[in-house]
């Protein structure tokens, strides 16, 4: 754990966590967010109802103050490696596994987590899981729109389907309420989307929370967005000629890695 | 996928972990299923009887050379087998069991054989003991039929044994009577041989040669002496010839000459008293030379003569010289020595024929003898050969008598049948056993086949290694409190239920054991 990580949990624990809800997300135009950028101090965002090391180790997320110890520095190699093989500082990486359930949206979460432990860093994971969306459990009870009512309405603003989930430097962009929402995908407004959310902060990392690549067609027009792709594996249910199909869906030029996912201690 | 049985057992090992309620229930299926098994698992009652095989009695070495001991043979084992797997021996077992019911037809008879057979086991340790075990389901049964067996076995072998001694001793018996005969047929043959050749015997032959060579010596002598008379007789007719001629010569000119002698021997008187010049004495000296010249005509006339008549004239002989008493010798020597050589001629002709005979009979003698030599050996090898029959009958006799007797027993029971009071075969806790290792390994089996099979990737070198795709990171699963917690629980849960179902295992078996449950 790095001294300024240290920092920025002790001072976690001054706050008591009962930050001050100020909105979602602070305009690019910001003053503080310009400030961010040039004086190179922490973020300060506006982090409402900030989670407990508790309860985030129930969500399981990891953070500074996780219980386990082991898997968080896993997370955080996971991070320094994603990291330095990326070209730039905002990219969008797309998390996706080589079937249902293989552990993508555990793995895109604790990646953003894990970017965001660096108090210069901010992450947003974009959930574009349709069809089984896992993040629901961390939204707001009243939550409305999601991404497929962004990218279906014109009336809707950016801000309102972005939401903090109490995790540091952390926001998601649900899924929304409708399924079978492949065509959105194709539409420019995805991509003008992304490219805001990405160039918002000048850290921002945008992570996309993707459907398995073998057997989702959603997933394979994401990989055209995306800058780069990381692929779960989950340990023991997968053989040889399954991952090297989803490698070869993802293309050499993407392709960042794989995840070796819930490996037994 | 190359993954080493090391890592496979372990992947196992951790996909039973995961999997443990699955591989609790196959585990407590199959303990129960064995445990049922075992159960009702049909019982054996087994019950065996050792004999032993004496290998040598006392009798033995006294008995050494006189009698042979009927062997009960080296594998021992094997000759029990064929009495006792002999149809026989098991129907009488089973007559005398009263296992044979009289209504039995013979097919189902025959089936009760080959059970009986099958229930039956014979083994040979040690190499004198042999040990026959009996199996079955009621122990009473089972006891009496080792009895049975035993008993039967003993009798029977002894029984074997006696009739092997005495078909020996009969079959020893019928050939020395055949010898005897051959052997008499033999001496009868040598006998009338002897009748019809009382003056041959092995000396004859030698006597012949001696008397041929007898013979030829004397055969030899006689022509020696024919040959010298005919020499004399031919010298005594030559000078016969001689003698002839000469006294021809002799008669005239003798006369002369004689007439000459005496006028000289008158001249030497006369000249004793006269000179030469008395006219008697001229006289005389006259007389002598007229004589003298008449000798000399007489001579040359003589040679005249002879060359004229030549060697060939037969003599003439001449009235004179028939009173020549030498000529007279000399016939009288000639004839003699003819007269010789005609005896000498017929004795030789006499010799030679005996010779001749001599050699015919040596010829008929050596023929006999070879007759003779050959019924000879005939006789030795069978009189040899009956001999032989004859001692051995003996010791074949005294061997029976032993057997009969039962001295030369050599098989008593060592270890009687005992009552099975516990049943055979595996018990109880084997099947326990069984069930709950086939329990674990059945689950852990199929478990461990999955891994081998399906190649799931295990191992993140792989995907680097192999693959060639960079591995960013090998995360854990990421257990919440409430997860470790339940974890936990079913864990306790997990080993109570294993127990339980091993305890239960073991009550129901000693309930079953004393007798308070049955299934």
């Amino acid at each position: 754990m790095s001294k300024l990580e240290q920092a920025l949990q002790k001072a976690d624990a001054q706050r008591g966590g009962n930050a001050k809800v100020q909105g979602n997300e602070p305009a690019v135009q910001g003053s503080s967010a310009i400030e961010n950028k040039e004086s190179g101090k922490g973020i300060q965002i506006a982090e409402p109802n900030l989670r407990t090391a508790k309860e985030m180790d129930k969500l399981r997320i990891v953070c500074a103050q996780s219980l386990n110890a082991a898997l968080l520095n896993e997370f955080r190699e996971l991070r320094t490696s994603v990291l330095s093989r990326v070209s730039s500082r905002n990219v969008v990486i797309m998390v996706t596994g080589i079937a249902p359930n293989s552990g993508a949206s555990f793995v895109a979460m604790n990646l953003a987590a894990s970017i965001a432990l660096n108090e210069n860093r901010t992450s947003i994971i974009v959930e574009c899981d349709l069809m089984a969306p896992s993040f629901s459990h961390l939204l707001p009870k009243d939550y409305q729109n999601g991404l497929t009512e962004y990218l279906q309405a014109d009336d809707l603003t950016l801000q309102s389907v972005i939401y903090p989930i109490g995790v540091e430097r952390v926001r998601l962009i649900p899924a929304g309420k409708a399924r079978h929402a492949m065509e959105y995908f194709t539409s420019e407004k995805l991509r003008q989307l992304l490219s805001e959310i990405q160039n918002r902060y000048t850290e921002r990392t945008v992570i996309i929370d993707a459907p398995s690549v073998v057997s989702s067609a959603d997933a394979r027009i994401l990989t055209s967005i995306c800058d780069y792709a990381l692929l779960v594996v989950p340990y023991g249910e997968a053989n040889e000629e399954v991952v090297a199909e989803a490698a070869r869906a993802i293309g050499k030029e993407k392709f960042l890695g794989v995840v070796f996912n819930r490996v037994p201690e | 996928m190359e993954t080493s049985l090391f890592s496979q057992i372990k992947i196992t090992l951790e996909n039973a972990s995961r999997l443990r309620w699955l591989v609790l229930v196959v585990f407590a299926i199959c303990s129960f299923l064995s445990l049922f098994v075992g159960m009702h698992f049909p019982k054996v009652y087994k019950s065996s009887v050792t004999v032993f095989v004496e290998e040598q009695n006392i009798l033995g070495p006294l008995m050494e050379g006189a009698a042979v001991q009927t062997e009960v043979a080296i594998d021992r084992a094997r000759i029990a087998k064929e009495i006792i797997y002999g149809r026989t021996f098991i129907g009488e077992i089973l007559d005398k069991g009263g296992w044979h019911d009289e209504e039995m037809s013979e097919e189902e008879k025959d089936k009760l054989v080959e059970k009986t057979k099958q229930n039956i086991t014979i083994e040979n340790f040690k190499s004198n003991l042999i040990k026959v075990e009996y199996q079955g389901m009621n122990p009473d049964e089972v006891f009496q039929t080792t009895q049975l067996l035993a008993e039967t076995f003993i009798t029977e072998s002894l029984k074997q044994k006696i009739r092997e001694s005495r078909s020996a001793f009969e079959f020893i018996e019928s050939q020395s009577n055949k010898y005897r005969l051959k052997l008499q047929s033999s001496e009868e043959k040598l006998n009338q041989f002897f009748d019809k050749n009382a003056d041959v015997s092995p000396d004859s032959e030698q006597s012949i040669i001696q008397r041929v060579s007898e013979l030829r010596t004397n055969l030899g002598q006689g022509q020696q002496q024919l040959r010298e008379a005919e020499i004399r007789r031919d010298s005594l007719k030559k000078q016969l010839t001689g003698e002839a001629e000469e006294s021809n010569q002799l008669t005239r000119a003798g006369g002369y000459r004689a007439r000459i002698s005496e006028l000289e021997a008158q001249l030497d008187t006369l000249r004793l008293s006269y000179h030469d010049t008395h006219p008697d004495i001229v006289q005389l000296n006259r007389q002598i030379e007229d004589l003298r010249i008449v000798v000399a005509e007489e001579e040359k006339r003589s040679r005249l003569e002879k060359k004229q008549i030549g060697s060939s004239a037969a003599v003439v002989v001449d009235e004179k010289l028939l009173v020549n008493p030498v000529y007279q010798l000399l016939r009288q020597n000639y004839y003699e020595s003819n007269t010789q050589i005609t005896t000498l001629q017929s004795r030789l002709a006499q010799i030679q024929s005996m010779i001749d005979q001599e050699l015919a009979r040596s010829k008929l003698v050596h023929k006999l003898s070879s007759d003779l030599i050959e019924l000879r050996r005939d006789y030795d090898a069978n009189k040899g050969i009956y001999q032989d029959l004859l001692r051995r009958r003996e010791i074949a006799r005294v061997s029976m008598n032993l057997d009969e007797e039962q001295k030369g027993l050599t098989m008593r029971i060592d270890e009687p049948a005992f009552f099975p009071h516990k049943p055979a075969g595996p018990g109880l806790i084997v099947f326990i056993l069984v069930g709950w290792v086939l329990g674990l390994l059945l689950p852990i089996g199929v478990l461990f086949l999955k891994v081998k099979l399906q190649n799931r990737i295990y191992d993140p070198l792989f995907l680097s290694q192999q693959m060639g795709l960079p591995v960013l990171a090998a995360v854990g699963y990421m257990e919440t409190m409430t997860e470790r917690r339940r974890k936990a629980a079913s864990t306790f849960g997990f080993f109570t239920l294993t127990l339980l179902v091993i305890s239960a295992v073991i009550a129901v078996a000693i309930m079953h054991v004393q007798g308070l449950l049955s299934l």
